[in-house]
């Protein structure tokens, strides 16, 4: 098996449950004649409790990949398994299911204005029918106790307008992890942070994958916090070149 | 899921709204002045056709009877007063006594200017309308060329009602002959005429010399007391000439609202005018939700990529313009209803705030608005979360 094979189809040796599979994946943005292709042949699989690092020049299709295991866009060719789901020409509905599973950190925060740093985070909570049914008051909690764990613990009542640029990427960061996804996708998370909480929050994603066995894939060009990793992989003009 | 769990999400709707107070506070404006056109129009177009029901609200008796091709009171048919006579032999039946309605030019005596009279003649022993100011002084009425004048009439007709309190008496001429009003009484303009003047039978037989003795223009029928209208108004149908019909006073009101609504512009007026005054209504709601939707549009992805669904997001900005229209909604109330007393006071309308029409108005507007609320979400909709990113 050639590097470009990497765990894709492999036994499940570490007994633990395969959360992403991707098989021979293609992408084209565009259609007919003017149809670019992104990615090619996209081999990839990612288990239970593995953090997965996916580097490459910018444009190499990083983060259409990512996109793309959130649910954030169907697959047209090949296979994409994500959580049990394939996403192969899914429909909306379908795709909207796998949304509320994974959690998602983006490089632009994207924090509601008009809600402060702790709605923020319920909000993330309210989209699942478990903890709405649980009642606003252990979403709060729930919520308070994740903004503590991205250092927050002091600002929940904050609007957005008032806090930092690496305050706000906190609260997004919290947003996405205070569910407990069994999924988590992240998109150049720490660019605005520090070198502490940088640190911090990538701290909280290995203690996520460690203690709840989330899968979690994250692009990223800080070098810093590239040994949080099970693996790297490198994109490299829509195909994966090698790993780690 | 628990049913409860919707009051449990964070009312997004609403904090979205309320974060910028002074933009909501002008959103509400915005929508109230729209909801106040539209108060406006249907206020004064109500208190147009009340106030053509003036003279037919001082109708001596329960049933009249009038030609079968009548339309309103402005345009008198003639009918036989042998046919009105018919009526006395039913049974339940008290009295009849008939209306005569003749439409003059009145000539202000100071600017030789000529006005549109609406002159009723009443016969003095059992007067056809009700008018308290005759019951005073029946006597008038019975001078060979005495006219009673309207208080109420267009000020063009000259200082008739202050010569008359002062003199006692106004000369002036009528169809070329002597008149003089002697008398004043108090009813209100219809669109029929300018000016209501009010003489006795035989005056108005002097001054209308070309209509036959027999001819009247409505018949009043004045019933026992305890006798069923609707009863004798089938027996009078069962049997009458079909020239003429009897109808109740609420259907001749009903006729006369109908005239002037439907065979007359103002009906499409007033209806134009309510639809204007939703349509800005609409186009406020849409630009106020079109900009958030547009100011907002990574967030709103990013709801869709946390897995909100197209609908609750659609939701949100729909949620937020029922919202603005029920908000705006109150103050507009308020505002109507002190335009309403305005209004009366200055042009001596009918015009009052009713609860159907407030009911009628709140519904329109939160249709309207829900409407351009969903039409402001077209971006939303096409919005695709992963272009965002």
């Amino acid at each position: 098996m050639g590097p470009l094979d990497t765990a894709a189809g492999s036994p499940d040796h570490t007994g633990r449950e395969l959360r992403i599979k991707v098989q021979h994946l293609n992408h084209w943005f565009g259609e007919g004649d003017t149809a670019k292709q992104v990615l090619t042949d996209i081999n990839l699989s990612v288990h239970a409790g593995e953090i997965v690092i996916l580097t490459g020049p910018s444009g190499s299709g990083k983060t259409t990949l990512l996109t793309m295991l959130g649910g954030l866009r169907a697959a047209q060719s090949g296979s994409l398994r994500v959580l049990g789901e394939e996403l192969l020409e899914a429909d909306n509905t379908t795709l909207t299911r796998l949304r509320r599973q994974a959690g998602f950190i983006f490089q632009a925060h994207n924090l509601l204005p008009y809600l402060t740093a702790l709605e923020n985070v319920r909000f993330g909570l309210e989209v699942s029918p478990v903890w709405l049914g649980q009642g606003r008051l252990a979403m709060d909690d729930c919520a308070a106790a994740m903004l503590g764990h991205v250092g927050l613990g002091e600002r929940v009542h904050y609007y957005p307008e008032k806090l930092s640029g690496g305050q706000k990427q906190r609260v997004a960061i919290a947003r996405a992890l205070a569910p407990s996804p069994r999924l988590l996708l992240a998109d150049e998370p720490t660019a605005a942070l520090d070198k502490t909480s940088g640190r911090d929050v990538v701290d909280l994603f290995r203690q996520l994958a460690d203690s709840h066995g989330a899968a979690i894939v994250m692009v990223t060009h800080d070098n810093k916090i590239l040994d949080i990793a099970d693996r790297v992989v490198n994109l490299e003009d829509g195909r994966l070149v090698a790993s780690a | 899921m628990n049913p409860f769990a919707a009051l449990r999400r964070t009312p997004l709707a609403w904090r979205q709204t309320s974060h910028r107070p002074m933009r909501l506070l002008a959103a509400i404006a915005g929508v109230s002045f729209a909801n106040v056109l539209v108060f406006f129009q249907l206020g004064l177009a109500s208190g147009l056709y009340a106030s053509q029901k003036r003279p037919l609200q001082r109708l001596n008796g329960e049933l009249v009877m009038v030609s079968r091709r009548y339309t309103n009171l402005g345009e008198p048919l003639n009918l036989p007063r042998s046919r009105l006579m018919q009526a006395l032999g039913v049974q339940g039946v008290e009295a009849v006594t008939p209306l005569y309605i003749g439409k003059t030019d009145w000539l202000n005596r100071d600017s030789r200017e000529k006005k549109q009279a609406l002159i009723f003649g009443l016969a003095p022993e059992n007067p056809a309308l009700r008018i308290p100011e005759l019951e005073a002084d029946r006597g008038k009425l019975l001078r060979p060329d005495g006219l009673f004048f309207d208080t109420l009439s267009k000020e063009a007709a000259g200082p008739v009602a202050r010569i008359v309190a002062k003199d006692g008496y106004y000369d002036t001429e009528l169809r070329g002959k002597r008149a003089v009003v002697n008398g004043l009484f108090t009813m209100g303009l219809t669109f029929a005429a300018d000016i209501n003047l009010l003489t006795s039978a035989s005056n108005f037989k002097t001054w209308f010399p070309d209509q036959s003795s027999d001819d009247i223009q409505l018949g009043v029928i004045q019933l026992q007391p305890g006798v069923s209208r609707e009863q004798v108004q089938a027996t009078l149908a069962s049997f009458l000439d079909p020239s003429v019909r009897v109808l109740t006073l609420q259907q001749l009101e009903a006729v006369e609202v109908d005239h002037w609504r439907n065979n007359t512009s103002f009906g499409l007026i007033f209806n134009l005018g309510v639809l204007v005054g939703l349509i800005v209504g609409a186009i406020i709601v849409y630009q106020i939700l079109y900009s958030d939707v547009s100011d907002h549009l990574p967030e709103y992805a990013t709801m869709k990529a946390m897995g909100y669904s197209d609908r609750f997001v659609v939701g949100i900005i729909v949620q937020e313009s029922v919202l603005l229209a029920a908000l705006a909604f109150v103050p507009s109330l308020v505002l109507a209803i002190g335009l309403y007393a305005v209004l009366a006071n200055s042009t001596s309308l009918l015009i009052a705030m009713t609860a159907q029409r407030a009911v009628a108005v709140f519904t329109l507007t939160l249709t309207m608005a829900a409407g351009s609320g969903w039409l402001a979400t077209g971006k939303l909709r096409r919005l695709d979360p992963a272009d965002i990113f």
